[in-house]
């Protein structure tokens, strides 16, 4: 120590000193690095100003101090660092070390210092050139605390698109559901219009079969009294074919009522008044409507202890009576009449079926429209009434039906129909 | 009656009948018939001349149509009914008027019969009363 003490690095030359070494000293004043020398003996003969700027302490507490002795260092590493200038010394070479500073003024900083030994005339001298890095450090903290925000943001993110993906697979359930009650809506206005076109065939033939049973009843009656007369003058041996002849009036009368009662029924086919009904009753009065020829075999396949259902006593008999009586009319040379009930699923099932020679399938889909028929006597709306009248039950009719085998009507009415 | 080849079924009915109809023919055609069968038959073309007819007679039953023109057929029964309670009425009728054949059920009528009908149900109602 005692060997440089006093002295000053660099020396004041006695000269002025050369451009060289003026640029060399400019070029250590302005680097941003700290940058501070120190002899063989540990003192420092030179710092810059960098490192009096970041440490507070002037020149005069740094220069002709011995290392261990600057006050920005932290004393509890100076043996760590005394180690290391030995080792130096020695022509160790060391990496780049951390070292922190304590300012005069209290605050911290971090230098990344690096060591490097340098030759100056017979002497040899360290040079520490440090670097702020507590800024660096921030930066690197401040990027960990961005990086944790960014990954908290993408975890949000997930989840909103994991929401997004749920709401977007609701939505497609929705639109599905949207979709079906269209159709469902669809179905049911078309069911409305046909309803509606009903209605107005309905109020016209409704009208029109009325104002016709007075003139056909007094048409009756004069049958009647003619019939009366004939049968008791000589007539009734003389002119037979008069009788015969009333006979048909009688008949066509009878047709020509038939058809108004159609056309009644079907203008009279409004709202249920329902009343819990028992469907065997329902085939029995139908049954009892009609006469079954003889020709034709009637089986009755009823289910045992149907639950009653709620619904229009006269309604449903008038759709078996003209169920039945298709059935009788499709088999003129004779066969099997199967009058068939069970329940299915929540729906209690009618089946009329006949052996007679079946529905062209070009007829099928249009046997329920009202006045389409094949029959010479018939207008076409025995089945539109029963569909109708059905319909108006919530239930369902349908039909099945086999070229030479048969034709089988099915009724579905709801059990829930209580 | 002339030429008969066997005798009239009832020629010594004495059943009085009223048949109110405003319809000609109908009108007409039952009269006739019911004529024929002995019975004694007053005619009367609307609800007013009913009421007249009843005010004056007592009938065994009375035929009357539920549609015509001025006042109804029901409103003509309660009418006859005030005069005469105990008469028997069968009302007629071409037309499924629900309403006014529920308001003529609840004044104590024999029956309700569609146009057209047999007559055989008009001559059994006829004989069940009149014939009495």
């Amino acid at each position: 120590m005692s060997k440089t003490e006093g002295r000053n690095y660099p020396t004041p030359p006695a000269e002025p000193p050369s451009d060289g070494e003026m640029l060399y000293r400019d070029m250590i004043e302005l680097s941003p690095d700290t940058i501070m020398a120190v002899d063989m003996e540990g003192k420092v003969i030179l710092c810059n100003e960098s490192l009096v700027g970041l440490t507070g302490y002037p020149r005069s507490e740094v220069l002709g101090k011995h290392f261990t002795e600057l006050k920005f260092l932290d004393g509890t590493r100076l043996p760590e660092y005394a180690g290391m200038f030995e080792a130096i010394m020695k022509g160790g070479d060391f990496p780049p070390v951390n070292t922190p500073v304590t300012r005069r003024d209290g605050g911290t900083a971090l230098l990344e210092v690096r060591w490097a030994r340098l030759q100056v005339g017979n002497e040899q001298i360290l040079q520490a050139t440090g670097r702020d890095i507590g800024e660096h450090k921030r930066l690197e903290a401040e990027l960990k605390k961005k990086n944790r925000q960014l990954d908290a943001q993408n975890e949000e993110l997930t989840a909103a698109n994991e929401e997004l993906r749920a709401t977007e697979e609701e939505l497609r359930a929705a639109n599905e559901e949207l979709l079906a009650t269209n159709d469902e809506l669809q179905e049911t206005q078309e069911r409305l219009l046909r309803s509606e076109k009903l209605a107005a065939i309905g109020q016209l033939a409704g009208g029109v079969g009325h104002e016709l049973r007075n003139p056909l009843g007094a048409i009756k009656n004069a049958a009647y009294y003619v019939r009366n007369k004939i049968n008791k003058s000589e007539l009734a041996y003389g002119e037979p074919k008069i009788l015969e002849f009333l006979d048909i009036i009688d008949d066509e009368i009878n047709t020509a009522d038939k058809i108004i009662g159609d056309l009644l029924g079907f203008s009279r086919v409004g709202k249920p008044s329902v009343s819990p009904v028992s469907i065997d009753a329902v085939i029995n009065k139908a049954l009892a409507h009609l006469t079954i020829p003889k020709n034709i075999v009637l089986r009755r396949e009823l289910a045992e202890r149907l639950p009653e259902i709620k619904a229009d006593i006269e309604q449903l008999n008038q759709v078996l009576i003209n169920l039945i009586t298709n059935a009788i009319q499709a088999m003129p040379e004779g066969g099997k009449l199967i009058i068939k009930t069970f329940v299915r699923g929540d729906n209690l099932v009618i089946e009329v079926s006949d052996s007679g020679g079946g529905i062209p399938p070009d007829n099928l889909n249009k046997i329920f429209d009202p006045l389409f028929t094949t029959k010479a006597k018939g207008i076409g709306l025995g089945l539109a009434v029963c569909k109708s009248i059905i319909e108006r039950h919530q239930g369902q009719i349908s039909v099945n039906s086999q070229e030479g085998k048969g034709t089988t009507f099915s009724i579905e009415l709801p059990r829930g129909n209580r | 009656m002339t030429n008969n080849l066997c005798e009239p079924k009832a020629v010594n009915k004495t059943g009085k009948i009223l048949v109110v109809d405003d319809m000609p023919g109908m009108r007409l055609t039952l009269v006739e018939i019911l004529e024929d069968e002995g019975y004694n038959v007053i005619v009367a073309e609307d609800g007013y001349q009913a009421i007249a007819a009843a005010r004056e007679n007592h009938f065994d039953i009375i035929f009357m149509d539920i549609k015509m023109p001025g006042i109804n057929g029901v409103q003509a029964l309660r009418e006859i009914k005030r005069l005469d309670p105990g008469v028997a009425v069968v009302m007629m009728t071409a037309y499924s008027v629900e309403e006014l054949i529920d308001e003529a059920r609840s004044e104590n009528i024999l029956d309700v019969i569609y146009k057209p009908f047999d007559i055989e149900k008009i001559l059994a109602l006829v004989k069940a009363s009149a014939g009495k």
